[in-house]
């Protein structure tokens, strides 16, 4: 399903939550395995973390991506949310892009989880 | 009308300019096909060539996203080849993203117009100019290298404990 995505780990820490965990970079090139990805996760979870806290490259396009991801799973009653981390460039994106002010952001694992706790 | 500048200053001042901020030693230039999987060799290429003309990290990224956006965009609409070529002149570095042929889509450059890639490069950009002609569209973009926002926070600290004494 996402194996020409290298750099993307999906992990479920229980509770109905479903962590993917974007390391490395990330752009328009691997745009459509991201999308069929989130789609098949946000049908199957109450709570999807989308973890950058690795990740070194976003481009406008995953942006994008995400923002349709998070739409689809508000239609659903779905909690979605972005972990950032260290890449300032990273964080630069999301913030200048307006993504930060569209959907939910926190800085750690536990705090991304907990969002979950409130929607089961 | 302009007073006819005096050489002998122009010379001079051009000497102190060039000894201060010496020229970059080498010019940045890569063609790209139209091959989306290219544009990861570019942001690295890129980075390099940043690293060798002595950009810091925070503006190395800057210039890396905001070139990769352009080059992106041009490669999803350009007819033929993309060109990106860089300059670093003083304190601040400038690059040209161009395509080469003409613009597929019936409506060019239109997604780089209302999506938020230009928006991103607004943002990371001290100055963004696009110049649209039936044979392609051209993006400058220029950074100047003022001190990052990581010194300036630096300085920011450095200078709190002052202010803490003063309102004491």
């Amino acid at each position: 399903m996402y194996e020409q995505l290298e750099e993307v780990a999906v992990e479920r820490p229980g509770d109905g939550a479903v962590v993917v965990a974007f390391r490395g970079e990330h752009d328009l090139a691997e745009r459509d395995s991201v999308e069929r990805l989130l789609d098949s996760l946000i049908d199957e979870h109450a709570l999807v973390v989308l973890d950058f806290s690795e990740a070194t490259f976003v481009d406008s396009t995953m942006l994008h991506v995400i923002l349709d991801a998070d739409l689809a799973a508000r239609r659903r009653g779905i909690t979605l949310c972005v972990q950032l981390g260290a890449a300032a460039i990273v964080s630069r994106a999301f913030e200048l892009s307006g993504v930060c002010r569209r959907l939910a952001t926190v800085e750690s694992r536990e705090a991304a989880l907990a969002l979950g706790d409130g929607a089961a | 009308m302009s007073s006819v500048p005096d050489p002998v200053a122009v010379g001079a001042r051009l000497a102190e300019s060039l000894a201060v901020n010496p020229p970059s030693v080498e010019a940045f230039e890569s063609f790209l096909p139209r091959d989306l999987s290219r544009l990861r060799g570019l942001r690295h290429d890129l980075g390099s060539w940043l690293d060798d003309n002595d950009v810091g990290p925070e503006q190395r990224d800057a210039v890396i996203l905001a070139v990769h956006e352009a080059a992106a965009n041009a490669i999803q609409h350009a007819g033929s080849q993309v060109v990106v070529s860089g300059s670093r002149d003083g304190d601040e570095v400038s690059v040209v993203v161009r395509n080469t042929g003409r613009w597929t889509g019936s409506r060019p450059n239109v997604e780089l117009a209302r999506g938020r890639g230009l928006t991103i490069m607004h943002g990371l950009m001290s100055n963004l100019e696009i110049s649209r002609q039936p044979d392609g569209t051209t993006v400058r973009m220029r950074l100047e290298l003022a001190p990052s926002r990581t010194e300036e926070a630096l300085t920011g600290r450095d200078a709190d404990p002052g202010e803490e004494l003063l309102s004491r």
